[in-house]
């Protein structure tokens, strides 16, 4: 790969229990990286109001009541900071900013940013959907889906019925193509 | 010497707390997990399942190689069950 000609602007890289403004961080963003960029992708995750498989992969339909996710602090920071490093070798990005919240989200709530300033958009297409990718199956996180029904398997101490997530065999095929690219 | 151990997500819940405090005499790994096992029970088992990684001061260690490690005092090892963020 050849010398990037870009530079990239430090990369915003967040844990934050609190919501963020998609709006704001986009014009800051934008504000931030100056007049070379000509592309900002943006990708924003939400909490579903079912959930999509069963523990053994089987497709249900079961309304989740909330979503938690945890974190180990330092280490899930450095683990987004190594994706997003990776991101910037590959392609010649100006601009980066990542927000994955923590804590307990209900349907409809914003879970992870990914916004991405470059010179042309491929770059920031390629490197927002990798970012995305990589935190899937790399980002030191744990999410935990809480049900409305209480006949689930597990039945964590609080007494509500619930269930950790298990990575899903799209996540790693996705990932997988971008190793083999 | 005295290490400090801990548990996230599922583990956190299997094991009923988030962190140990644990004082090895020869501090490898081996020792660890009789340790924890005398002091915790069967419960310990789901920590040393294939798919749980082991982290030393918040770095990923080989699994192959986990029994024979050797800890020094102050240590934290963190029992991550896989990912699933995003």
């Amino acid at each position: 790969m050849t010398a990037l000609a870009t530079v990239l602007v430090k990369p915003i890289i967040e844990v934050s229990e609190a919501d963020y403004d998609l709006g704001a961080a986009w014009t800051n963003l934008q504000s931030a990286v100056g007049l070379g960029v000509g592309a900002m992708a943006g990708f924003s995750g939400l909490v579903r109001s079912t959930t999509a498989t069963d523990a053994g992969g089987s497709v249900v339909d079961e309304p989740v009541k909330a979503l938690v996710l945890e974190h180990y602090p330092g280490m899930t920071e450095a683990s987004m900071v190594a994706i997003v490093a990776k991101a910037a070798e590959r392609w010649e990005l100006l601009g980066v900013h990542v927000v994955h919240r923590v804590g307990r989200f209900v349907p409809g709530d914003q879970i992870v940013m990914v916004l991405v300033a470059a010179g042309h958009r491929a770059e920031a297409f390629a490197a927002c959907e990798y970012i995305m990718d990589y935190l899937k199956t790399d980002a030191v996180l744990w999410k935990r889906e809480d049900y409305l029904r209480d006949d689930k398997q597990a039945v964590v101490a609080s007494g509500e019925s619930a269930r950790w997530l298990h990575s899903a065999d799209e996540d790693k095929a996705r990932r997988a193509g971008w190793e083999e690219d | 010497m005295n290490v400090r151990v801990l548990f996230f997500a599922s583990l956190r819940e299997a094991m009923g707390v988030e962190s140990l405090a644990v004082s090895l005499t020869e501090g490898t790994v081996a020792e660890l997990r009789t340790v924890l096992h005398d002091q915790q029970g069967d419960q310990c088992d789901v920590l040393w399942a294939d798919n749980v990684r082991v982290a030393r001061n918040q770095k990923l260690l080989e699994a192959l190689s986990l029994d024979a490690l050797v800890l020094v005092d102050g240590d934290e090892l963190a029992f991550l069950p896989p990912v699933t963020g995003g």
